[in-house]
């Protein structure tokens, strides 16, 4: 499937993935992202119809463990690694009015 | 050899030829020599990997030794606990060294796109010693580890390894756990051994392979031990055309070297038979929409809210998000993530990732019908040697082509290995790769040996 990349696209996108893309940069992105999506164009080839998609290959099926309580992270733990955390939570900027 | 002996053995190569390599992002020199004279003094019986020191990517988490997966956003980070594969080699005696370089979140195949600066292959310096383990593969081509885990995905394991002439296995998907390994592709990450010899790999293989209660991905399959063999009698090894004869872009110089591996293994019993992987040549294009459509809701927690990165005093929530993501992360991942976000957008994801998921059932049926004639595949692990640093980084897509006989059995989730099979005109090593069985690694491991072993008698 050929796809026009332009730089409303790409904006949309990256706004998606919680990127920020300099507003300059929106062409040679929309073109690479063209350029890949020209190189997928070689799936086209293959006929799929009524081929179901494999999302996972463990033909096993998964493991679930026992439904019991385990230790997990303590408090502490869990906060190590925060940027910036106040009375035991983590701190973020505000979000409500 | 005492565990302190050969700890210092491998601080000391590390002192000598790191800084130059940049092989490792954490050198654990005090940790280690504490934990080999600890071995030392010893009295129990000793674990299968008594005091052999081992390099662990550093997307693999090690309690008290910092992981940043390669990436600046992770820069400082302590994980809280070992990674299951990393308290089965310390249940096993091992001594870890330290952490190994990779390309960011492993996306490359090079190990020049680390946030923290390239490794260079130890057997020319000039060159990429592939990836994204090359952290791992150069720390055990320069002696600087006896063994190392790296992770595969689509050839991270097996390309690095081919690159610096050791063995490497990716396991089947599911056999080894990958609790407190950091996720790039869910549904294709396996953390595997890379080592001097097939054995060598075998024997932390051992260590890892099994189910584990935190990854409900991992396989609750019995672990059947190699059975080492001197002859190949009654065994099939495949040859498909699409990895040989009728490969796109194939060195001259590998071709001729698979080709005397596959005439080694035919003089001692194998039967050599001709195959068919007729979407070879569509396993990029699946494999990249699969993976980076995986990784974009993977990478998605680094929001710089819990760990990671941050940026400086952000006006909202959202800009905390774009900004801390846009500061920290490489160009390549933010490549890779733009790509998955569009494929699994609305509008566009049943032609690209739902497409590209009905083109890996395909690819997976094609091994299937492989396995009706043969009983393991051989080919070449990559389509050149390695590259000089700097010769592809420019362009990414030319850098996705090099994995066109990796990312297949990746798709498949089958076990691969790839095997040191000689050097070309320029001294550069050459991998060959071997594809095996669901859950049948020890086929592979089991020829692997024989096939190393034969040119190993070759060079002597």
């Amino acid at each position: 499937m050929a796809v026009r990349v332009d730089a409303a696209m790409v904006r949309q996108v990256a706004k998606l993935a919680k990127l920020s893309v300099a507003e300059a940069d929106l062409p040679t992105v929309a073109r690479e992202l063209e350029r890949v999506l020209a190189l997928v164009a070689v799936l086209d080839e293959v006929d799929v119809t009524g081929v179901a998609p494999l999302i996972h290959p463990h033909a096993h099926g998964l493991q679930p463990r026992p439904d019991v309580v385990h230790a997990g992270l303590t408090q502490a733990q869990a906060l190590a690694n925060a940027p910036a955390q106040l009375d035991g939570c983590f701190l973020t900027p505000r979000v409500v009015g | 050899m005492t565990a302190t002996a050969r700890t210092e053995a491998c601080l000391g190569q590390i002192a000598a030829r790191d800084a130059e390599l940049g092989a490792f992002l954490h050198v654990a020199t005090d940790a280690a020599l504490a934990r080999a004279a600890a071995l030392d003094a010893q009295t129990t019986p000793p674990g299968p990997l008594h005091g052999l020191p081992i390099a662990v990517k550093d997307n693999i988490a090690v309690a008290g030794q910092p992981l940043t997966a390669g990436s600046r956003m992770l820069a400082g980070y302590l994980p809280p606990r070992d990674a299951t594969v990393v308290a089965r080699l310390l249940a096993a005696g091992a001594v870890l060294v330290g952490k190994t370089n990779l390309d960011e979140f492993g996306m490359g195949s090079s190990t020049e796109r680390s946030g923290f600066g390239p490794t260079r292959n130890p057997l020319d310096p000039a060159r990429v010693p592939g990836g994204s383990s090359g952290g791992s593969a150069a720390a055990v081509a320069a002696d600087m580890a006896w063994a190392a885990l790296g992770t595969d995905t689509g050839g991270s394991i097996r390309q690095p390894a081919a690159f610096c002439g050791l063995a490497g296995l990716k396991p089947t998907y599911g056999r080894v756990s990958r609790s407190g390994v950091v996720a790039y592709a869910s549904s294709l990450d396996q953390v595997g051994p890379l080592a001097r010899t097939v054995r060598d790999v075998a024997r932390v293989y051992a260590v890892l392979a099994g189910a584990d209660p935190l990854d409900a991905t991992s396989a609750d399959v019995p672990v059947t031990p190699v059975q080492w063999r001197e002859d190949l009698a009654g065994l099939r090894i495949g040859v498909a055309r699409e990895h040989l004869d009728a490969a796109e872009g194939l060195d001259p110089a590998i071709h001729a070297r698979i080709t005397a591996a596959l005439a080694a293994l035919q003089a001692r019993g194998a039967t050599i038979v001709p195959v068919t992987l007729p979407h070879t040549r569509h396993g990029i294009a699946a494999y990249y929409l699969v993976a980076t459509a995986e990784a974009s809701a993977n990478l998605s927690r680094y929001d710089g809210l819990r760990y990671g990165q941050r940026t400086d005093r952000p006006p909202t929530l959202d800009a905390l998000y774009t900004r801390s993501r846009g500061e920290a992360l490489g160009d390549e991942v933010q490549r890779r993530i733009l790509l998955g976000t569009f494929a699994l957008s609305a509008g566009f994801q049943d032609a690209f990732y739902l497409k590209a998921c009905r083109v890996r059932r395909k690819i997976a049926e094609d091994f299937q019908t492989a396995w009706h004639v043969c009983d393991l595949l051989l080919g070449p692990t990559s389509p050149v040697a390695p590259w000089l640093l700097g010769e592809k980084v420019t362009d990414p897509l030319a850098m996705y082509l090099m994995d066109a006989f990796t990312v297949g059995p990746s798709l498949a989730g089958l076990p691969a290995l790839s095997v040191p099979v000689g050097v070309d005109a320029q001294r550069l090593p050459i991998g060959a790769q071997l594809i095996g069985r669901p859950f049948d690694e020890a086929t592979l491991l089991a020829v692997g040996d024989v096939l190393q072993r034969a040119f190993a008698t070759e060079a002597a």
